[in-house]
């Protein structure tokens, strides 16, 4: 009776025993390219000037989409429909009372849907710009996302620069390298560029001879000063914003673009300011004995980051900008020489470049200072990185030596994993410090 | 005397009605889960699931030598290689790999569930979102060891670390092949896939223990499975764990 009622327990107890399953978390999945096919449409009967014009809208929607390789495919034909791709834009040209217009439609021909259909007069002048825009809306019905189509890069270029001379202005393209447009002629040197958030205006620092007192007391002496410098974009007028001695440079604007912040050696060792552009008036951000420089500041301007000398070397930082050496925290602990930090724009991830094997290279590092990523290497020297509206994207320069006296330095773009997508200026000078548009 | 005989008669009566009892509750359960393919320690299975993600915590003391770029491509060809390796392999027969829900048998309890679901009002299946914050959070947190159940004597934690040590290894390997169109990254979803795993690593049987709620999304975990197998080769201390379908892959978490 008794191992009876002992085997009872054990089948019970066998039954009732609790299985262990362990979840193991297999992580994000990787993003499965979608493919996109654009068909050039009929332009018989259009001059040959419009004609042309029609074959380079295609090419710039395929352009553009390309940019974006990690989630689509372009398919580089444009003969016919693509049945296979899960995209598909066909389009055509219909005159009405002279006026050319296109008729367009995105289709997805997966789930077998019209994402977006649209008729605009054809800017056969600006058909750059007209491409842009339709690519960029197709890139936002299908993401539901702003793209970059529409941006622009501002940068300086020596391009001027003449017998020994060097001359640097500022230039603004679009951000695949088109229709480029000079917006000084100052025949002067000018350093560290910056954008209003809505684009309108523009920050610069220019190299100005400067006449000052003798350090003997006795009578004066020239000497170059970096003054600040505000200008309209649209009116091309310019207004000294700060010119006390020294360095009044690397200036950024503020998220409402009333104030901005820039870096002033007017106290021997320099420092971080933020400076009312209406009335002027200065308040300090950061006071070390050690140089700090290049502050960028975050979407939501809870946090600015910036280089400092304080640890021996230039290391990166971040503060509260709402006050005083307010909560500065080192981000960088490595490199030999670090310079330009700058936010993405979700202010989650800084992209400065560090020297290293003699050579600048570009680096990605999470804002609280984890995940410290390399994204260049065997590129040449690749510096002033700056990161595209959507996040998705980094402008940078990469410098190559030709020969023991020359050297070209051009703009490129990669994706924020590093990937180059391309390079985007060609014999346009030696260009410096590109600047992504808000 | 008399009494004591008769007591003695009762509590044998009572005793046997009791073991009759006993017998006829486990025979119910056992026809129970037959018929319906349900368990009674189901709920008891799910409390006991345990989230672990395999991650290498670095201490950084230098500029990283390697880019992103060269990173991935290093997770690529050993994906290939794998792969090959996989290609070379002997088919095993005996191991036929399902990667369909396995078909429920036809017996009568089948036929009267199939029958009366026809009739019930059949409740709209929530798609089930994962949270990003958690995913984040676990990735971060590093190597976590599996806490095990009553580990007891030396052989059993040894046991238990072979096995955590070997759920460490099945992310990275199934990683390589999840992949989603972007429409449905988007949507956030969460499946998570009981699989069965042979002693050669082959991925015998896979189960979907919770649905995203869309029927894409929970293809393509399986088809990661499917292309990820055969998986690393379980230790023998652990065959019974991996054998019966201990493992289960959460997609992302």
């Amino acid at each position: 009776m008794k191992t009876f009622f002992l085997l009872i327990l054990l089948f019970i107890q066998n039954l009732s025993a609790q299985e262990t399953l362990t979840v193991v978390a297999v992580g994000e999945a990787e993003v499965e390219k979608d493919k996109i096919s654009f068909e050039q449409p009929d332009f018989e009967g259009l001059k040959a000037s419009e004609a042309s014009a029609i074959k380079e809208l295609v090419k710039i929607w395929q352009s553009d989409f390309d940019f974006y390789r990690e989630l689509f495919e372009v398919d580089k034909s444009i003969d016919k429909k693509n049945e296979k791709s899960r995209f598909h834009v066909n389009s055509k040209i219909v005159i009405e009372s002279d006026i050319a217009f296109l008729d367009y439609k995105l289709i997805d021909q997966e789930q077998k849907k019209d994402v977006l259909s649209g008729k605009k007069q054809i800017n056969f002048a600006k058909i750059r710009k007209f491409a842009h825009e339709i690519s960029h809306d197709m890139y936002r019905a299908i993401t539901g996302k702003e793209s970059i189509f529409k941006s622009k890069i501002l940068f300086v270029s020596d391009r001027d620069s003449r017998n020994g001379d060097t001359i640097k202005e500022i230039y603004i393209m679009d951000f695949d390298g088109g229709n480029k447009e000079k917006i000084t002629s100052l025949r002067s040197m000018i350093i560290s560029p910056s954008l209003s958030p809505d684009n309108s205006k523009i920050l610069f620092t220019l190299v100005e001879d400067q006449i000052v007192k003798s350090s003997n007391g006795k009578g004066t002496q020239r000497v170059k000063n970096l003054n600040l410098y505000l200008m309209d974009l649209k009116t091309k007028q310019r207004k000294l914003v700060s010119s006390v001695a020294g360095i009044n440079s690397g200036a950024v604007f503020s998220k409402d673009g009333k104030s901005i912040y820039l870096t002033l050696s007017y106290q021997k060792n320099a420092d971080i300011f933020k400076m009312d552009l209406k009335t002027l008036s200065r308040t300090r951000i950061t006071n070390h004995y050690r140089d700090d420089v290049d502050p960028h500041i975050n979407a939501d301007e809870s946090l600015m980051t910036f280089l400092s000398g304080r640890p021996g070397k230039a290391m990166i930082y971040t503060l509260d900008p709402s006050g005083v050496e307010k909560s500065v925290k080192r981000i960088s602990f490595v490199g030999r020489f670090n310079a330009a930090p700058r936010f993405n724009p979700e202010g989650t991830e800084i992209v400065f470049s560090s020297w290293v094997d003699d050579r600048f290279d570009i680096y990605r590092i999470g804002s609280n200072g984890t995940n410290l990523v390399r994204l260049t290497k065997n590129f040449g020297s690749n510096e002033e990185p700056w990161f595209s509206p959507d996040g998705q994207f980094i402008v940078f320069t990469s410098q190559r030596v030709i020969t023991r006296r020359r050297a070209v330095q051009d703009v490129y773009i990669m994706n924020r994993e590093g990937e180059i997508i391309r390079k985007i200026t060609e014999n346009y000078g030696k260009i410096f410090t590109p600047r992504w548009s808000n | 005397m008399i009494e004591v005989i008769q007591t003695k008669d009762n509590l044998n009566k009572y005793l046997s009605i009791a073991i009759v009892l006993h017998l006829a509750v486990i025979i119910m359960t056992l026809l129970f889960k037959l018929i319906t393919g349900l368990s009674f320690f189901e709920s008891e299975k799910k409390k006991e699931i345990e989230v672990i993600q395999a991650a290498v915590r670095v201490d950084i003391v230098g500029m990283p030598k390697f880019t992103l770029q060269e990173l991935k491509k290093m997770d690529l060809e050993q994906g290939r290689v794998e792969e090959e390796v996989k290609n070379e392999a002997p088919v095993n027969e005996t191991s036929k790999i399902e990667f369909k829900k396995p078909q429920k048998k036809v017996n009568i309890g089948n036929l009267l569930s199939s029958y009366s679901s026809k009739k019930v009002k059949t409740k709209k299946v929530e798609k089930k979102k994962y949270n990003k914050a958690a995913l984040k959070e676990l990735i971060l947190e590093g190597n976590q060891v599996s806490k095990g159940v009553s580990a007891t004597g030396e052989n059993q934690v040894a046991i238990q670390k072979e096995f955590a040590s070997y759920l460490q290894l099945l992310p990275d390997k199934v990683r390589v092949y999840w992949k989603l169109p972007s429409y449905l990254l988007e949507k956030e979803l969460q499946c998570r896939i009981q699989v069965y795993i042979n002693k050669d690593g082959q991925v015998t049987r896979s189960n979907i223990l919770e649905s995203s709620g869309d029927v894409s999304y929970d293809k393509k975990a399986l088809e990661a499975i499917k292309l990820a197998s055969p998986l690393p080769r379980p230790d023998e201390k652990i065959l019974k764990q991996v054998t019966s379908g201990a493992v289960v892959l959460g997609f992302p978490l």
